[in-house]
């Protein structure tokens, strides 16, 4: 039938892959924090610090942008003109809508006209799973533009297309042609390791995005301040207190009419990162982490049992939300908003956003009032914030040059002159900004570089709301202006993983890191992992509302059966082998 | 096979024109019909409400979930927002273009092939009928498609919209099943002997007959297109020529992205405050064509209407 | 009398011959019809070839867009990958049929899928059949006009909004479901998370949904019936309900006829869209399909997985192909009605 046919068709679509997509960034040293970044050396590198291979030097440094003490990131410098005569390139982007028309976007000829290369784009619409179908055909017909823009290739798909010859190795330009790249890499020491396939070539152009707070975000809770001082307790310090905090809102009915959620969660959200991290260090889906070099899962210890009992009976004493793993985000913000008074005393969420609409003008707007709470201490004194050192930060993909492309060392200068700090401003926010003034201060309290002049939704038309390389290093995200006036949830929200998380989070060795997959041990893995995130929600999700018993040994054991039937090991030893490749 | 209808046809003329007299059965099954539908329109209605009511309302009165059946803090600000994006009312006009010119074209197609599929009595038809039902089954799949169409070089123009799905089998068969009842045998054999072709016939006697199957293919294709996205999303990379679903569906579906991944609380909460702001005003705009559209084909299904066309 | 007001709704089956008599190259062997004896195949096609030409245009239709593609099968066969392109990348024979197969998950979600389509199809076939009847019958023509622009709307309303709207409304402490089921003292449940609830829930909304929508294609199918044969019958002293049974139904059961076998012929398949949207933790034991496994493999691969997502396409395939021909057959046996 028709509409079956187009299910079909759909089906076949997402069966495109995006594996983890927007996570498939990695940083590099200790708690995302720079390694090896003293002083000021960053803004005074230049081609001297490059092989003598350079082929191309860096512009002056703009004069009046003040940068803090210790500052690593981009540095504003005058962008020269990369060709005198007249190229094009042909480039796939994703089509947006703040984004608007690429050929007539503002920063399209902002930069055109400072690097005098034109592009001719090509828009493919739709969802991101959408967009890598048509990339896909697009590649199978061999109609192939000189380079992908913002598109997401997973590690794995790179290293494939580019070991057969698609992708160009972008390796052999940086250090004649990408100087700010060179600076960049230098900075985040580990971005090598993290964007090469284990060819050692790098198939696109790295670029560095290092979101401080993302580095919790799968570990984040938030309490409701004003009910805690309204029951007369502390902000909760171990899984016992926690659990007092709820009964206490529950009883004093602070919601009214005994609609009070002593604690929320809803389905898009995992429910096992926040509390789980009480009993065991488990980073959330695929549950992957490293012991001693060897790589296990979580979701089969006997910690994660206690985990789940210890869940199960917060839920069975109506603590959490009966439609915890049903609610959509719809429900959880129709929750988090509800008209008069609030009605959630905390919420396993990322970020307010999830479950509260965001006032940065209301001074007392409700948001404000919940404040992330750190990981709380279990029984067995495990407290870990699961810490994301290696998913964010430095990642791939940004911009692929294929074969296609006659002048590649002109594409990788182009990509190369957008990680110099106008060139990132205006390709996030247009012309929205300003460069700070002495004395105005950042989100980290330092000295501010920049800020930005409007914080509603954006102008149309005006940036690349970040599909393009750039290096918005740590210190670079942080020295936004912020104005007092007109409070950004920016602020709150880095102090409070600093404060929260940070402190708590798990050694670096424990997290398993981003690995490339050749073909055939994709396939495997999809299978197998596609098997086990089903198993390990389902069961986690009845053990949790009690359709399956966590106290009985029978229940358990038969989940623990079931993993195992279907082929924890080979998964196990897959992914063991692509570890051991990432670190050869 | 019915009792009416081996009703001598006097007695059959009788009836016209004789006043109409439920009886107390009738009553009573016309008083529940009406009931049952009554009913059922309310519940249909009540989504349909709350979505336009949605549309109108302050956006964050609907996430607050404030807005049950009427809107909350009355405001148009959807609507102007979406003639702030270029792409959504460029992509507008794109989709009426779509939808008029592909169920025109497939309309035609479909009629030129399930004719003669009717007709009983002509060679080839059990394998050609296969031919098409097979396709129904087995497709070749994106890749390949995508090909073809790219050999064809129908790629990035407005033909790629309009051509690969300008025939639906589904409809082919419907549309032939139509004809066999409506189209009898004896009709075919009176036009034979007043020496009309094949063609003749078709035009003058099958299509004057066929208003309401007509009405219903062009319906069937024009919504098809409406609602369909996918062909834009892999044919087309010009955005001037992308249709409203691509734009819905970024809107309704991008949005939906995992916010632990999101490595920029800002821009996720700007496509929220998008979503929030655009979701319901999109879905309004996106129904108003077709039910501007349905009176139109509705007013074939008229109870004899094919007999009147003959007669006139 | 018109010949067609001769016509009874619902003979149409006599108008055609057995497929079963003629051989797969479509040579006629036996007779076509008894008034027409002896007259050679080759004459009658040259006779008919105005009906040939017009069938030409859907034809090279067929060929361009629906058979030259159809090589693309063979990915199934191969390890496919977009670089190395159909022919250039290696065979894997029937690999990925058996990975399918020896899945893990490969009984449920067979089992999964025929349950809901198999409960959809019962369910809600016959609904838009009783609608379009019932908008017909009726006599006021304000009302039949605008319960019939009303049901068929939520066709229009995108699959996301109907599924965000069955969240509220089943929601465990707002949801007007939860406080129905309250008034006699049950609840309250989280009724989106009764894997039990799945089947029902998204049956009973897609009704809701597409009835209207549906009806249409009966509607059209009604006004075939001539008035006459209502008057005659009132003449006669037929209730309502007889006319509606005697002369309506029968104008649309070859339709119905149709459109159940392909129905059937598509028996592993669902809306996929929607259960992907009503799918949570809690009913994946009922809500997992075929379409969303393809989809979360493919979410799960780090490199696109062709060959496989092709391979359950051919096998669901091929499933459905038989099926509708048994389906056929059946139909032509009892019901006199058939595809060909």
């Amino acid at each position: 039938m028709r509409n079956n046919d187009v299910n079909a068709r759909a089906g076949l679509s997402r069966r495109s892959l995006l594996k983890g997509t927007l996570g498939v960034t990695a940083a590099a040293a200790g708690g995302g924090l720079l390694a090896g970044c003293s002083g000021s050396t960053s803004a005074e590198t230049g081609p001297s610090a490059a092989p003598a291979a350079a082929k191309v030097t860096l512009g002056t440094k703009t004069a009046g942008v003040v940068y803090p003490d210790g500052y690593v990131g981009p540095v504003a410098r005058e962008l020269k003109p990369i060709t005198t005569e007249k190229v094009t390139f042909k480039i796939v982007v994703p089509q947006d809508l703040t984004v608007g028309d690429w050929k007539t976007n503002a920063f399209t000829k902002w930069l055109e006209q400072k690097t005098g290369v034109h592009i001719e784009w090509n828009q493919v619409g739709g969802t991101v799973d959408d967009v890598m179908t048509k990339v896909n055909a697009m590649i199978a017909a061999g109609d192939i533009p000189d380079a992908f823009m913002g598109i997401e290739f997973t590690r794995s798909q790179l290293f494939l297309y580019g070991q057969q010859g698609l992708f160009t190795d972008v390796n052999q330009y940086i250090d004649g042609y990408a100087l700010n790249l060179q600076q960049a890499m230098k900075d985040y020491p580990d971005a090598r390791k993290l964007v090469q396939a284990p060819d050692k070539k790098i198939y696109s152009f790295p670029h560095v995005n290092d979101c401080y707070h993302c580095r919790a975000s799968n570990g984040r809770a938030y309490l409701n301040t004003d009910w805690i001082k309204e029951v007369g307790l502390d902000l909760p310090k171990t899984t016992e207190e926690f659990a007092e905090v709820l009964r206490a809102f529950k009883k004093a009915d602070l919601g009214g009419n005994g609609r009070t959620i002593p604690f929320c969660g809803y389905k898009e959200a995992p429910f096992d990162t926040y509390l789980m991290n009480s009993f065991l260090y488990t980073p959330g889906d695929p549950w992957l982490v490293v012991n001693d070099g060897k790589v296990d899962v979580t979701f089969d210890k006997d910690e994660w049992r206690e985990g789940v009992k210890y869940i199960h009976g917060l839920y069975a004493e109506g603590l959490i939300n009966k439609d915890v793993f049903t609610a959509d985000q719809d429900q959880m913000l129709r929750y988090g908003n509800s008209p008069g008074k609030p009605i959630v005393g905390g919420a396993r969420a990322t970020y307010w956003g999830a479950f509260l609409d965001i006032d940065q003008k209301d001074p007392n707007a409700r948001w404000r009032k919940y404040v992330a709470l750190p990981p709380l201490e279990g029984p067995n004194k495990v407290r870990y914030a699961a810490w994301n050192y290696l998913g964010v930060g430095v990642g791939v993909a940004k911009l692929v040059i294929t074969k296609k492309c006659a002048k590649p060392e002109l594409l990788v200068q182009w990509a190369d002159a957008q990680l110099e700090l106008e060139a990132i401003l205006r390709g996030y926010s247009g012309s929205n900004f300003a460069w700070a003034k002495k004395g105005e201060l950042g989100i980290n309290g330092k000295q501010a570089v920049y800020g930005y002049t409007q914080t509603e939704i954006a102008e149309k038309n005006v940036n690349w709301y970040q599909f393009n390389p750039m290096y918005r290093s740590q210190d670079f995200r942080l020295a936004e202006r912020v104005n007092p006036k007109d409070l950004t949830f920016e602020s709150p929200l880095y102090q409070q993983t600093a404060d929260s998380y940070f402190p708590h989070k798990q050694p670096q060795e424990m997290q398993f890191p981003p690995v490339t997959l050749d073909q055939d041990q994709a396939a495997q893995e999809a299978e197998l992992k596609t098997n086990l995130t089903s198993e390990v929600n389902l069961s986690f999700s009845k053990f949790v509302t009690g359709q399956l018993d966590p106290n009985d040994d029978a229940a358990w054991n038969d989940y623990k059966d079931r993993v195992e039937k279907i082929g924890v090991k080979t998964y196990l030893d897959l992914e063991q082998a692509a570890y051991e490749t990432y670190n050869s | 096979m019915t009792t009416a209808g081996t009703l001598p046809p006097d007695e059959q003329r009788l009836a016209v024109g004789s006043p109409i007299q439920d009886t107390r059965g009738d009553k009573i099954a016309l008083a529940c019909i009406y009931t049952a539908l009554g009913l059922f329109c309310l519940a249909v209605l009540y989504p349909l409400v709350y979505v336009i009511s949605a549309s109108v309302s302050n956006t964050s009165k609907v996430s607050a979930g404030e807005v049950w059946l009427w809107p909350v803090g009355f405001t148009l600000d959807a609507y102007k927002a979406i003639f702030d994006y270029d792409a959504i009312v460029s992509s507008f006009g794109n989709s009426v273009y779509y939808a008029v010119a592909g169920a025109v074209v497939a309309t035609i197609l479909t009629l030129l092939a399930a004719y003669p599929l009717s007709r009983k009595g002509l060679p080839g038809k059990g394998l050609i009928m296969a031919l098409f039902v097979f396709t129904m089954m087995f497709s070749g799949g994106l890749i390949p498609t995508y090909l073809v169409v790219d050999q064809l070089g129908l790629l990035n123009t407005r033909w790629a919209m309009i051509l690969p799905t300008a025939l639906a089998v589904w409809n082919v068969i419907i549309t032939r099943t139509y004809f066999m009842v409506t189209i009898p045998e004896e009709l075919v054999e009176a036009g034979k002997v007043d020496g009309c072709s094949d063609f003749g016939f078709f035009w003058r006697i099958v299509l004057p007959l066929s208003k309401p199957i007509i009405a219903v293919n062009l319906l069937f294709y024009a919504v098809a297109q409406w609602n369909s996205f996918f062909n834009a999303l892999i044919y087309l990379t010009n955005e001037h020529l992308f249709p409203l679903q691509v734009v819905l569906r970024q809107i309704l579906i991008q949005s939906r992205v995992d916010p632990s991944q999101m490595p920029d609380t800002s821009k996720l909460a700007q496509l929220k405050e998008l979503q929030q702001q655009l979701k319901y005003s999109l879905i309004v705009i996106g129904m108003i064509p077709p039910l501007l559209v349905y009176p139109f084909v509705q007013k074939h299904f008229v109870k004899g209407a094919m007999i009147g066309s003959l007669k006139g | 009398m018109t010949a067609s007001t001769e016509t009874r709704a619902g003979d149409r089956p006599a108008t055609q011959p057995p497929a079963g008599r003629r051989s797969p190259n479509g040579h006629q062997k036996g007779r076509v019809k008894a008034s027409k004896p002896s007259v050679r195949l080759g004459l009658r096609m040259r006779r008919n070839w105005q009906l040939y030409a017009m069938l030409a245009l859907p034809l090279i239709w067929l060929a361009i867009f629906a058979y030259w593609p159809m090589y693309g099968v063979i990915i199934a066969f191969k390890d496919y990958n977009v670089v190395s392109g159909i022919w250039g990348s290696p065979w894997a024979g029937f690999k990925h049929f058996d990975r399918f197969i020896e899945s893990y998950q490969f009984w449920k979600l067979i089992r999964n899928t025929v349950y809901l389509h198999v409960y959809e199809l019962v369910a809600t076939f016959p609904l838009p059949i009783i609608l379009a009847l019932c908008l017909n019958t009726i006599r006021k023509k304000w009302f039949s006009r605008s319960a019939q622009l009303i049901t068929y709307a939520p066709h229009f309303i995108s699959t996301v909004v109907v599924v965000g709207l069955v969240v509220v409304l089943t929601n465990p402490n707002t949801g007007v479901a939860n406080k129905f089921i309250g008034l006699f003292g049950f609840g309250p449940v989280d009724i989106m998370g009764d894997a039990g609830m799945f089947r029902h829930i998204y049956v009973w909304s897609g009704a809701w949904q597409t009835m209207g929508f549906a009806a249409i294609i009966y509607l059209a199918a009604l006004t075939s019936v001539p008035p006459e044969l209502h008057e005659a019958a009132i003449v006669d002293g037929a209730s309502r309900l007889r006319r509606m049974w005697h002369i309506d139904l029968p104008a649309i059961v070859p339709v119905a006829v149709i459109l159940l076998i392909l129905n059937i012929g598509s028996i592993l398949s669902v809306g996929f869209e929607k259960v992907l949207l009503m799918q949570n933790n809690l009913n994946l034991d009922t809500a997992e399909v075929i379409d969303t496994y393809v989809y979360k493999i493919g979410l799960a691969s780090a490199v696109p997985q062709f060959s496989y997502a092709t391979a359950i396409g051919l096998f669901r395939s091929v499933i459905g192909l038989v099926l509708l021909v048994l389906a056929n057959t059946f139909a032509r046996r009892f019901a006199k009605s058939s595809l060909w």
